[in-house]
């Protein structure tokens, strides 16, 4: 009760009001006490002087007394830390410069941290969206020729049958359709799913209803689950559309329910089919063990691990094996978990950027301590004078303290503005392959880690400085001239932090410059055709062509009708282009002489191209001949081979006339009738894969690309090629018109992205060195301008005080580059991925950016060297 | 000046308190000087240290104080004791009673048992 009461009474103390009132009465007081012990003391007969002079030694002085009564009169800490605020605010305020650099810098830093980090935290860190997310788990077949693949429909089936650790397990399957309505065509992401997949992934419908286990099968029900995205979009969120017939690839559905907002799995899909399938299709699938097209994913029981889970499908595999070992052997499912699935990959290259925004703000960090250390040395006398008249030395430390905590709050103030700022173009050059996209954006826990980094920047230093104020000695800060000896009294430390952020500059920068490299060289890698002057176009058969008669005389309509267009050079079609990575082909094919164990099949790329292809693309023929327009039937067809297919299958032999099979089709055997140039199929940064062309003509796929060559400017003959695709079926949905060169260019965005990223911390990284540099020397030069000015006095030439001061930079550099050298080397490991044709230690990268970290120093150490030679001996000697 | 004891913390509260219950009104000063006579001049009190500890026990109520005329025609701040006050008094005396007793016997075994 006591205790509450003085607590209140000390509070009360802290209003304004009322502060000069009881300071004057404590002044009384204080004044009253003296008089009553002079007088005493006079009566017992000192003289008046001695008499006031022990009554003042009794009392122990009075402002001391004073300032005592005051830390008791109100809540000393509360008050002082709004004293301090209130100073600082204002310290910060008259040093503008000072100031603007500081905060710059320090926005600078928390701006880049903040928003890598809200990549990091909607795509790594944040939890999938989907209920108990950690149990959700991929699995994926490892056959011998190929990790990681798909899982044939028939292998679900006797996985679901016979697991014992998932509650559930479900199969999808993605595709690209053509969506058909009274709004006319839509090329969209489908996928036929197990009705088991939605109450998995804990998602319930918004309107109408999900699947039945009953439409899994042949004969199901032809219904459709819309994306919420889509039914938005596409039907103005109208409830109405339940029950509406849509075609989809032209088979009417029906639509039985929207989902709710967000929910795409798998991938980007927009329109939920059962899992039925055809009926023909589904049969075909049912027992068809070759076919790996199913993407299964399951739901861990609760109390079983991973570990179990991966036990217990290790037995349902072997017994599957031993079951039909003609397709199952050696086969296994590969279990990981969704989110790691997701995410896995993109992990390493965001910490990665993650540990360079790291860099900047490291450097940051430095320049600001530099900054502070520095200024703080500027006011020892400040301190001295403030320490003489009874501030406490905590007190002191605390105020330097409150400032710098009040610079990095501003800081992050305005690097979450810049982070905010920055955004939108982060967003608009992030690699659309980055899982999670849709989900990036700064939520609190974004926020938080930006308060909580300025706030341990602005304690963490700010005590350096303080630590200095705290021991510095009063009686030298006092003395005239005392910025001599007083002066930096930590020169060293400040050394140290410029040498270390120059070692950070460097990293960043050797980082940005490998990556320029890289991508350099990227953009110089032959692709293997010719991609000027080429516009393209996609279409997907819908279920109206049945036969392939009727794809082949859509092909060559609309072939025929192009090759007639004014300006105009060549026309094909191919199943897929290069650098397309969905819906890519690939499997086992065993060539002759080679004994028919799966275990020797050798893997190899399909695309089916009609025979103008070749000649389109100028794709070079080596050897042999490419296909004409009506030959073979559709299993025993003519094949080309690529380059690489050839001297890797038939070292040292004529591959013409060999033979190839494909062992997930069937036991014909095709004729190689010739050899074309490789082609970079995956990416411009891997070697050339083995390729078979097949003919379109023969075996077409269920899509199909243009491939049209201009005589110029491709882009305008865009709509050309989509109305002669429209003159033929306006029902189809045209879909990535694009030139060959934007393909080209737009394969290269993640090494874009992680370029423009690593170039713009890389630029901040060096400039903010080159402030640091500047800092240190000006304030050194600024220190030593009477020492100058005497050596100018007694003869020194101007240029031998520059040669001097560049000499101290330069020293600096080539201390900050030693560290930095030895730095990138220690993690020229984990950026070796992101390279191309270059290595990390590259001998010239290291000395380009070397030379540029130099170049910046000494520029930033001329302009304060230039001042030194510039002292006035006779202003710097008269100086106080 | 030798052999002065300073006052420790927390025993100037009780002090000034006991001061006040025996003196009646009085101001700083010669709250100050009674507890040096009192304590036989062993006791050299900080003058100033003596604000802070007044402050103190206003705050908590114990004391009050007003402006008043000394008795030779000075003006200084008058303590005395509240009622509160003089309740804690008497509960401090008690603990401190028994806590120099407790003291005293551990000091001096023999003489017990």
């Amino acid at each position: 009760m006591p205790a509450l009461r003085s607590l209140f009474a000390r509070l009360a103390g802290l209003l304004p009001g009322r502060r000069r009132e009881r300071e004057r009465e404590l002044a009384d007081e204080l004044d009253s006490h003296l008089q009553l012990h002079t007088e005493e003391n006079l009566r017992r007969g000192m003289n008046s002087e001695e008499a006031r002079r022990q009554a003042l030694l009794k009392l122990g002085g009075v402002e001391q007394t004073k300032e005592i009564c005051r830390e008791r009169r109100s809540l000393p800490l509360l008050e002082t830390s709004l004293q301090d605020l209130r100073f600082g605010a204002r310290m910060l305020r008259k040093n503008i410069g000072f100031t603007t650099i500081a905060v710059l810098t320090l926005a600078l830093g928390i701006g880049a941290n903040t928003a890598i980090f809200s990549i990091i935290n909607s795509v790594l860190l944040r939890p999938l969206q989907y209920p108990d997310s950690g149990r959700l788990i991929r699995l994926y077949t490892d056959t011998p020729v190929e990790k990681g693949s798909d899982t044939t429909f028939a292998a679900f089936l006797d996985w679901r049958s016979r697991n014992r650790s998932f509650e559930s397990l479900a199969a999808t399957w993605q595709n690209d359709s053509n969506l058909y309505d009274t709004l006319g065509p839509e090329k969209i992401r489908s996928a036929n799913a197990t009705a088991g997949l939605f109450p998995m992934m804990g998602v319930r419908p918004v309107l109408g209803r999900l699947f039945r286990s009953t439409d899994d099968r042949v004969g199901y029900e032809h219904i459709v689950l819309l994306s919420y995205g889509i039914w938005q979009r596409r039907y103005g969120g109208d409830p109405a559309i339940l029950g509406k017939q849509i075609l989809v690839d032209s088979t009417p559905y029906q639509v039985a329910g929207v989902l709710p907002r967000g929910f795409h799995y798998p991938g980007k899909t927009d329109i939920w089919m059962p899992m039925g399938l055809g009926e023909e299709f589904l049969i075909s699938f049912h027992d068809n063990r070759r076919i790996h097209a199913m993407e299964v994913i399951g739901r861990l029981k609760p109390e079983i691990t991973l570990a179990h889970a991966k036990a217990d499908m290790a037995v349902v595999t072997d017994q599957l094996a031993q079951e039909y070992p003609a397709t199952d052997k050696d086969s296994h499912a590969d279990l990981i978990p969704l989110e790691e699935d997701m995410v896995g990959a993109s992990r390493q290259g965001l910490w990665i950027l993650m540990g360079a925004a790291g860099f900047v703000m490291l450097i940051g960090c430095a320049n600001l301590a530099s900054l502070l250390l520095s200024r703080g040395a500027g006011r020892l006398k400040e301190f001295a004078i403030r320490g003489a008249l009874g501030g406490n030395r905590t007190r002191l430390a605390r105020q330097l303290v409150t400032e710098s905590v009040l610079l990095a709050i501003a800081g992050g103030l305005a690097g979450i503005a810049l982070a905010y700022a920055t955004q939108a173009s982060i967003l608009a050059i992030i690699p659309s392959d980055l899982p999670r996209l849709d989900e990036i954006h700064l939520d609190g826990r974004v926020l938080g880690f930006a308060f909580v980094l300025s706030l341990l920047t602005g304690i963490g230093f700010g005590v350096a400085p303080a630590f200095q104020a705290a021991k510095s000695d009063l009686q030298s800060g006092l003395k005239p001239g005392g910025r001599d000896s007083g002066g930096d009294s930590n020169p060293r430390l400040r050394k140290l932090l410029i040498a270390g952020e120059i070692a950070c500059a460097f990293i960043l920068l050797l980082g940005a410059s490998l990556m320029m490299q890289s991508f350099l060289r990227l953009l110089q890698v032959r692709p293997g055709y010719t991609p000027q002057n080429v516009i393209t176009a996609s279409i997907g058969f819908p279920d109206s062509y049945q036969t392939s008669s009727q794809k082949v005389r859509f092909a060559k309509q609309v072939i025929e009708d192009m090759r007639g267009t004014p300006g105009v050079r060549d026309v094909a079609g191919t199943s897929l282009l290069p650098l397309v990575s969905f819906k890519r082909q690939s499997g086992p094919v065993q060539i002759d002489g080679e004994p028919a164990d799966r275990n020797h099949g050798r893997e190899s790329g399909f695309t089916v191209v009609t025979p103008g292809f070749f000649r389109a693309m100028q794709i070079p023929l080596v050897a042999g001949r490419t296909f004409n327009e009506t030959e073979g039937g559709p299993s025993s067809g003519p094949i080309v081979v690529s380059e690489t297919a050839a001297r890797n299958w038939w070292p040292g032999q004529d591959p013409l006339g060999k033979h190839v099979r494909f062992l997930w089709d069937g036991p014909e055997d095709r004729e190689v009738v010739g050899i074309v140039g490789d082609v970079k199929q995956a990416s411009l940064a891997l070697p050339s894969q083995p390729e078979i062309y097949l003919p379109f003509y023969n075996l077409p796929f269920s899509y199909i690309t243009f491939v049209v060559r201009t005589q110029q400017d491709p882009e305008s003959f865009g709509k050309t090629l989509a109305d002669a695709i429209h003159k033929v079926d306006d029902t189809l949905a045209v879909y990535d018109v694009q030139t060959l060169d934007r393909l080209i260019s737009d394969s290269l965005n993640p090494n874009r992205f992680y370029l423009r990223l690593f170039g713009a911390f890389g630029f901040v990284a060096v400039a903010l060195a080159a402030i640091g540099v500047y800092g240190l020397i000006s304030f050194g030069v600024g220190q030593r301008t009477r020492e100058f000015g005497i050596r100018l006095a007694i003869g020194a030439l101007p240029r031998e005080i520059l040669r001097m001061i560049l000499g101290q930079g330069l020293r600096l550099a080539l201390a900050g580059l030693a560290l930095g050298v030895l730095g990138s080397v220690a993690l020229s490991r984990l950026i070796a991925g992101f390279l191309f044709g270059v290595q990390p230690t590259d001998p010239f990268t290291l000395l380009v950016a070397a030379a540029i970290i130099v170049f910046c120093a000494l520029a930033a150490c001329y302009v304060p060297a230039r001042r030194a030679t510039r002292v006035d001996p006779m202003i710097a000697l008269r100086y106080e | 000046m030798t052999d002065k004891k300073d006052v420790w913390q927390g025993t100037l509260a009780l002090m000034v308190l006991k001061t006040l219950q025996s003196m009646g009104p009085l101001h700083g000063y010669g709250i100050a000087r009674r507890i040096e006579q009192t304590s036989g001049d062993l006791l050299a009190v900080n003058y100033g240290t003596l604000y802070p500890a007044l402050l103190k026990l206003e705050q908590e109520g114990y004391v009050s104080s007003e402006w008043g005329v000394s008795d030779n025609n000075r003006k200084a701040k008058y303590y005395k004791l509240t009622r509160a006050g003089r309740k804690q008094l008497q509960t401090e005396e008690r603990e401190w009673e028994q806590t120099t007793e407790i003291l005293a016997r551990f000091l001096s075994p023999e003489r017990e048992s």
